[in-house]
């Protein structure tokens, strides 16, 4: 049976991811540089992305815990007030009792919807990676081919997580924009990201599925042309 | 207001410091050190009793320069007779151990 390598595995899934943090860490550092420009340290910093993530109707209460945060001198105590308010501002408590608790839940799942939606899809395929390399190490060791029933079963329920787990980057960026989170960022950077890596492992494949020197490089033994699905289905192969 | 309401020790605590100078705007700062609460149970504390109307806030209007203005807390009409409630009960509150969740007032919520 033809495989991939494990590093070009690693290469083929941590690329996109790799993107990702770049395009984000740097949308989001530029964006700091052009604030205020208040120093902060490490509680504040930490603490004030937190609150970014905020709900819009709980961010007065983030600003006023960063203000408190502010008057507070002492790096111990600043650490340990940080702390508190750093749980309150990603898990703030639960709102009253509202006549709509279907409303008052989606407020509550609010404030992770943008941090999820580059979470979610980003675990995905880095779980099927690592899944792959290990399910192939165990074949190699055991020296078979092929996965046993149970095995296949199991393998089958984690392509089918880690496909929903990217999917769900799509909806989840999408209501974190109509939430109106801070870190709008966040939320555009999850959908683009899951609305893209199909794309992207549908145009690898295409690349793996090719005779030459690209499939050569991947480490395929059988270079001869492949449907592009079944080249997707191999890259899942040991 | 529901006086049928149960009230958490902590929560009672945080109610009696501020009732102890109603007219007095407090931060929230002062109010952990006064009651030994962390700010991880202090502020979730703070945000029930303004939604229930037992606490108005408002920001400072003079603050340090190069800060931002802060949290000032003060017990609404509301909030005082909570107090005068709990402080009826004779509930005290300083005595309870924070790992009883209750002392028959429950939280505030």
């Amino acid at each position: 049976m033809t495989s991939l390598s494990s590093g070009w595995l690693v290469l083929i899934f941590a690329l996109p991811v790799a993107v990702l943090f770049c395009l984000s860490g740097g949308v989001a550092w530029a964006g700091r540089s052009m604030g205020d420009g208040v120093t902060v340290d490490w509680p504040r910093r930490l603490l004030a992305s937190a609150v970014g993530l905020m709900p819009e109707d709980g961010r007065g209460w983030g600003s006023a815990m960063l203000a408190e945060l502010d008057a507070i001198a002492g790096r111990v105590e600043r650490l340990r007030f940080g702390a508190g308010c750093l749980r309150i501002a990603l898990f703030p408590p639960a709102p009253a009792q509202g006549s709509h608790p279907w409303l008052d839940a989606a407020r509550r799942l609010s404030p992770g919807c943008g941090a999820l939606s580059i979470l979610l899809p980003v675990t995905g395929p880095a779980l099927l990676c690592i899944g792959t390399i290990v399910i192939g190490g165990l074949e190699r060791r055991n020296d078979v081919h092929g996965l046993g029933v149970l095995m296949e079963t199991r393998v089958g329920v984690a392509v089918i997580a880690a496909v929903a787990s990217i999917a769900l980057g799509m909806p989840l960026g999408i209501a974190g924009l109509l939430q109106a989170e801070r870190c709008r960022w966040l939320s555009v950077a999850g959908s683009v990201f899951s609305a893209s890596i199909f794309p992207y492992l549908f145009v690898v494949s295409l690349v793996v599925g090719r005779p030459g020197a690209a499939a050569g490089a991947a480490g395929l033994s059988d270079p001869a042309p492949r449907e592009p699905v079944d080249a997707i289905l191999k890259l899942f192969e040991t | 207001m529901k006086r049928s309401r149960r009230v958490s020790p902590q929560t009672a605590s945080v109610v009696v410091a501020l009732a102890a100078e109603p007219q007095a705007r407090r931060y929230g700062y002062d109010l952990c050190q006064e009651t030994g609460l962390k700010a991880g149970t202090m502020y979730p504390i703070l945000i029930r009793l303004v939604d229930q109307g037992l606490l108005e806030t408002n920001w400072e209007e003079t603050h340090a320069p190069g800060r931002p203005p802060r949290h000032l807390y003060r017990l609404t009409a509301s909030g005082l007779a909570l107090a005068r409630d709990l402080a009826r009960a004779a509930v005290p509150a300083t005595e309870a151990k924070p790992s009883r969740p209750h002392l028959g007032l429950e939280g505030a919520k």
